[in-house]
């Protein structure tokens, strides 16, 4: 029998127990779809961090300070905002800002806020569209143009710093760092990535807070050209003379090492939660190869039958071994079209799009094949090795 | 030179454990020959059978099929030869329930390989005219009487152009009237120069045999030349 043939066959049998051959399946679709989600969940998050990181540039430094004496306050006066006016008039240097993390948009400035004796960390974020106002109003682009020093508390930064009836606090000036600041509304409990608490200020206002952090490395962007190191060479040496105090050394970095540390660690948590649900899959395998025993034994007489008129074992195991992989690639199939739907579904409540790759696809189909074979060898092997006469007279 | 006995048994012994079901067996089936062994249940009639369609082994003896010594074959290699030279027909018909009754005939030339879909609907179609059931290719064994579902059994033992049929009591599950039916096509096979061997408990059969052997406790008892 040649596959065509095979599969035809496969396709007979198990016709005639539908219900049984499903309800087989859904272990594996299962296990297939919440794979599919949480590696396209993966990627897309993946996708988000090198898309903040793009602004970056291929042809950029990132020049941190490495301080001798790591105690010593140094670190914090490596860099200023005065820099980088001079560092841009190094022949060369196209662009210096504050090093991007990678994570813009996905993270806020920290920072502590107080109401007479009552004291909170705030994570600030400049205005979302999607803050979720449950109480007051919230950001408007008239309080970023009039420079109005307004807030959103998020409910449980409201509830520290007033109390449980957090709809008192509207209207009150809250201190953040050393601007007064009215709370013109309270958002919705836990938004955004991880379910982070953020609260929201005008733009210009973030920018300032924002403004007077602590500049711990720059991104140096280079024009077309140059060659970086000797580029690293002048900025170095401009900034050794523009902090002659300090007691450390500049060194150069990737700019993209913070999010390719953080893509990696994404990496590492999708894999590890794929390979969690993976689990589901093996029961699911665990389902496939029970009920191919049990398809072994009502089919005894059947298997006898096919060897008395010639079929080889190997015939018989090619047989039950393609009925095993039909179930666990339909399985495969229809797993990775619920896994497509719920990542779409799920797409909505996040702050970035899911993404499918060719991998993720290519994958999904190679495992539910790769889990019929697994499971479905040893049934298949014992149907092979059935006596025919047994078998057929039982 | 063309031999002239399909089958030639010498000396053939097999036993079950401690058992012996066949005792030095002997004897020669010519080819066209009809031989229908008897014997009561327990004297290695299906036994006997079961060796010479190579679905069993033996102990001890030779078994040389058309000149060929099988009793030397490896096991993918009796498969080839069981589907290319052998056709069984069971007593309780055994057709594959979820295979229509082309499919179940088909069955043989797909383990067989090497025609194409087109010969197979032929060769189908031959072997249903042969058992008079050409109207029944699409339907499935459970909508066939059992005398109906026999002949298709026939019809999937003559597809390959077996040189041997082998019937194990193929009337036994069937009334009388049916079985004789099922005799007639034996009797027409025969006449076309197919080589059957039929087991049954039936003393009225015999007649239709040109050769009858009796077994008992696995010896042959006596031989009808008919």
């Amino acid at each position: 029998m040649n596959l065509l043939e095979l599969i035809h066959s496969a396709v007979l049998s198990l016709r005639t127990h539908k219900l049984r051959v499903f309800l087989t399946m859904i272990g594996i679709i299962i296990g297939i779809s919440s794979v599919v989600v949480i590696l396209s969940v993966g990627e897309g998050l993946k996708a988000q961090v090198n898309q903040s990181t793009e602004d970056t540039g291929a042809n950029a430094i990132t020049v941190n300070f490495e301080p001798y004496d790591l105690n010593s306050s140094d670190a914090s006066t490596a860099f200023n905002r005065k820099d980088f006016q001079d560092l841009k008039d190094i022949d060369g240097v196209e662009q210096v800002n504050k090093s991007s993390s990678g994570l813009e948009g996905l993270t806020g400035v920290i920072e502590s806020a107080t109401f007479f004796n009552k004291q909170s960390y705030l994570t600030v974020n400049d205005y979302d569209r999607n803050a979720g106002v449950v109480s007051g109003r919230g950001i408007t682009r008239e309080d970023n143009d009039f420079k109005h020093y307004v807030v959103v508390l998020s409910k449980d930064h409201a509830k520290a710093l007033f109390g449980n009836n957090v709809n008192e606090g509207i209207g009150k000036g809250i201190k953040i760092k050393d601007e007064y600041f009215e709370v013109v509304g309270i958002g919705k409990e836990g938004s955004g990535l991880l379910a982070m608490q953020y609260d929201y200020v005008p733009e210009f206002a973030k920018n300032l807070l924002e403004n007077d952090t602590v500049i711990s490395s720059i991104d140096v962007n280079i024009k077309q050209g140059y060659n970086s190191d000797s580029i690293f060479k002048k900025v170095k040496k401009e900034l050794e003379i523009l902090h002659p105090d300090v007691k450390g050394t500049y060194t150069k970095g990737d700019p993209k090492a913070v999010s390719k540390a953080f893509e990696k660690i994404i990496s590492g948590i999708t894999t590890f939660i794929a390979v969690v649900s993976g689990i589901s899959l093996f029961v699911g395998g665990i389902g496939v190869m029970n009920i191919m025993y049990v398809s072994v034994t009502e089919r005894r007489r059947e298997i006898g039958i096919r060897r008395a008129i010639g079929a080889k074992p190997s015939a018989i195991l090619y047989q039950f071994l393609i009925e095993s992989i039909f179930i666990t690639g339909m399985g495969g199939i229809l797993g990775i079209g619920t896994g497509y739907l719920a990542s779409l579904i799920l797409g909505n409540f996040l702050p970035f799009k899911p993404v499918m790759t060719l991998g993720i696809l290519a994958g999904s189909s190679i495992t539910s094949i790769a889990v019929g074979i697994i499971f479905g060898i040893i049934p298949a092997y014992k149907a092979a090795k059935l006596d025919p006469i047994k078998a057929i007279y039982r | 030179m063309l031999a002239r006995h399909l089958l030639e048994v010498k000396g053939l012994c097999k036993w079950y454990g401690k058992y012996q079901v066949l005792k030095d067996l002997d004897f020669e089936v010519e080819k066209g020959s009809f031989v229908v062994i008897m014997g009561k249940s327990g004297s290695g009639k299906t036994t006997l059978l079961n060796i010479l369609g190579l679905l069993d082994g033996f102990e001890k003896g030779s078994y040389i099929f058309n000149g060929q010594n099988v009793a030397k074959m490896g096991e993918n290699q009796r498969c080839l030869f069981r589907n290319s030279h052998i056709g069984f027909i069971f007593q309780q018909f055994y057709l594959i329930e979820s295979l229509t009754v082309a499919q179940n005939i088909e069955l043989p030339m797909l383990y067989h390989g090497g025609y194409t879909a087109g010969e197979r609907i032929d060769m189908v179609k031959e072997s249903l005219q042969a058992v008079e059931l050409e109207n029944k290719f699409k339907s499935y064994p459970n909508e066939l009487s059992g005398g109906q579902q026999q002949r298709i059994s026939i019809a999937r033992a003559l597809v390959n152009n077996s040189d041997l049929i082998l019937a194990d009591e193929p009337t036994g599950a069937l009334d009388w009237k049916t079985g004789l039916k099922i005799i007639d096509i034996l009797v027409k096979l025969n006449r076309q120069n197919k080589t059957i061997i039929m087991v049954t408990h039936d003393g009225d059969l015999r007649k239709y045999a040109t050769h009858c052997v009796f077994l008992r406790d696995g010896v042959f008892t006596g031989e009808d030349d008919l």
